[in-house]
């Protein structure tokens, strides 16, 4: 059975009067049809397409601003199917895919339990510019409690560009409700010096990633006189393979310099070609070739032995891996007048 | 076949049990994937312009035309301001548009609008869990002091597995508040019909202050700021956390006070389920 998730979310300080969830909401704006009604007509279909339920519901038919959320809804259904967490009222699920629901929220209570969630970001430290950890640990906000309890443990282990480990912070506690931010000093005070790595943040026994998504932000100086800027990055979200291509559309903007970061969270070694496609037709291959556990930072014109005048661009250059193992890979543009950075995933 | 043999006239209810258990899932078919468009906005005045380039190869590997179609909507969500659609593209190619060219289309010196990608090919459905070809929007200000290279965001077909419950959440960590710094929000509405939006700011120790609803019409979007917010109530590192009754997508940003400027933008993540 699902859970009953009916708390409206609280309001503080300058909520608005009417914050409260409304009392009836459609899905269907033009044929006035209710969440609830769309539930059951899934439910007496059982998870019709989209375009059945147009043809005999008139559904999204309209103004078809619908159609993407019924889509979601017929996925959904169809995924909460086959979990066989749908119950709709006076309904009852076949018993052996209630039997096999409880033994799969069993496996996963137990999976969660003992296993730690995993991810990992690039980091950097030099002199004018520093990674910093950003974590926030928010209940859902319709939740009347944190899924994840009254706190979450981690550890943060630092591995530098070879895939060695550097240091391991254990015993990290993050309150419910509560966000923190922490330097690379207050992480690791005993490792000293520039840092090209990565940082792997391990969750104990984490039910929801929710607001947790681990985040860095580079902080860096710019301009004259010299001025604090900051820009976040994440962890790269690949679970699995990518199904794309590792890429950057807009390597070569003019009057800034990019960077690539790469970052290894596997224990196998990650080896690709690596294309540039220039205007003009010129094709440009290199190797990466990145250890276990391993990140690289490098700048892309030399990485690519482009000798260009400093003033040339392309604003329609693009930049690809040929292979899709998982990998995690950033870009990042330093402004060359004033030294601003920005930095984006791919 | 089961309807006629005479296990099923003798145990019909027991086999209909047995068999709904064993059958296929709906959902372990990925076959019904079609390709789905993304949203975004674009920015050009005197002061930022936009560029938004796309590439095929960005969620796909398999060789064949791609086409993108690129939509600018003004007060009508029903029917765009403009609507750019590309040659065919081979898996590797790349094109991109200027916002100072889509201004001269649209008449317009000015631009603050929504706008959608619909990128597919007719060649080949998508393969894996996105079926989005996603855009990449480059901002970028005219005196240098204002960069952001955002991908456009997904309406549906998106890889991740999001908790949305009687609200649409989407949250930040970490933004940086001080004298000469303040908060803004870019909320986009993907849909036609309006949608209502709250923003919620999280102090480090979870004391939270909300501001709204905001109403964004239909394919339109919403900027917010941090004006009224008592920022020094609350401890840093502060979040932002959106609230929509409908699937918004949102970025957040800084605003240099003194030049009121805007110095950064990102884009925001909503609440993760698994």
């Amino acid at each position: 059975m699902s859970e009953t998730r009916s708390i409206y979310p609280q309001c503080t300080g300058g909520c608005a009067a009417d914050g409260r969830a409304p009392v009836r909401r459609n899905v269907c704006n033009c044929y006035q049809v209710t969440f609830e009604r769309m539930q059951s007509i899934l439910h007496e279909t059982n998870g019709a397409s989209f375009e059945v339920l147009r043809e005999n519901y008139q559904v999204g038919s309209r103004c078809t601003s619908c159609e993407y959320e019924i889509k979601d809804m017929v996925r959904g259904w169809q995924e909460e199917h086959a979990r066989g967490v749908v119950a709709m009222a006076g309904v009852r699920l076949p018993l052996g895919r209630r039997l096999g629901a409880s033994w799969r929220r069993l496996k996963t209570a137990i999976r969660h339990h003992f296993t730690l969630r995993r991810f990992a970001v690039f980091v950097l430290r030099r002199q004018d510019m520093s990674t910093s950890l950003a974590l926030s640990n928010l209940a859902f906000p319709e939740d009347r409690t944190n899924v994840n309890g009254k706190r979450v443990e981690f550890m943060v282990t630092l591995f530098d560009s070879e895939g060695r480990r550097l240091a391991r912070q254990t015993g990290l506690v993050l309150r419910d409700n509560c966000s923190v931010e922490l330097s690379l000093e207050e992480l690791f005070p005993s490792v000293t010096g520039d840092v090209t790595g990565m940082m792997i943040i391990d969750f104990r026994s984490l039910r929801q990633v929710g607001s947790l998504r681990p985040f860095c932000v580079l902080c860096f100086t710019h301009g004259n006189p010299p001025r604090p800027g900051r820009w976040h990055y994440h962890d790269k979200y690949a679970l699995h393979d990518y199904n794309g291509h590792y890429h950057c559309n807009h390597p070569f903007p003019s009057n800034q310099d990019c960077w690539m970061a790469i970052s290894n969270p596997l224990a196998r070694r990650y080896s690709s070609a690596v294309h540039v496609r220039l205007a003009d037709g010129t094709t440009v291959s290199r190797n990466v070739d990145v250890p276990a556990y391993g990140s690289m930072w490098v700048e892309l014109r030399s990485f690519f032995g482009l000798h260009r005048a400093p003033e040339w661009s392309d604003p329609n250059a693009l930049v690809w891996f040929e292979e899709h193992k998982r990998l995690m890979v950033w870009f990042a543009w330093k402004q060359r007048s004033d030294g601003r950075w920005i930095v984006q995933h791919h | 076949m089961f309807s006629s043999s005479p296990v099923t006239q003798f145990f019909p209810h027991l086999l209909r049990r047995a068999i709904a258990a064993v059958r296929p899932s709906p959902s372990q078919s990925v076959s019904g994937l079609e390709w789905a468009p993304s949203a975004s906005f674009v920015i050009h005045n005197d002061q930022v312009s936009t560029s938004i380039g796309f590439a095929p190869c960005t969620t796909s590997r398999q060789h064949a035309r791609y086409f993108w179609e690129f939509r600018l909507y003004g007060h009508n969500p029903l029917e765009p301001i403009l609507v750019r659609r590309s040659e065919a593209m081979e898996l590797h190619g790349q094109q991109t548009l200027d916002s100072a060219e889509l201004c001269r289309e649209v008449g317009l010196t000015n631009l603050f609008h929504y706008c959608e990608v619909m990128a597919f090919s007719p060649d080949v459905v998508p393969t894996g869990v996105s079926s989005v070809l996603v855009s990449y929007h480059h901002f970028r200000s005219s005196d240098g002091s204002f960069d952001a290279h955002l991908p456009a965001a997904y309406i549906w077909g998106a890889a991740r597995v999001t908790r949305t419950e009687q609200f649409h959440y989407e949250n930040f960590p970490a933004t940086h508040c001080s004298e000469d710094s303040r908060i803004v929000v870019v909320t986009l509405n993907p849909f036609v019909r309006p949608v209502n939006v709250w923003i919620r700011l999280f102090g480090a120790d979870g004391r939270s202050w909300e501001d709204g609803p905001f109403r964004i019409p239909g394919k339109g979007l919403h900027r917010w700021e941090s004006v009224d917010a008592p920022l020094d109530t609350l401890a840093s590192p502060v979040g932002v956390v959106t609230r929509s009754d409908s699937k918004t997508a949102s970025f957040v940003g800084s605003i240099d006070v003194p030049s009121g400027r805007m110095t950064d933008l990102e884009h925001m993540h909503p609440f993760f389920a698994v």
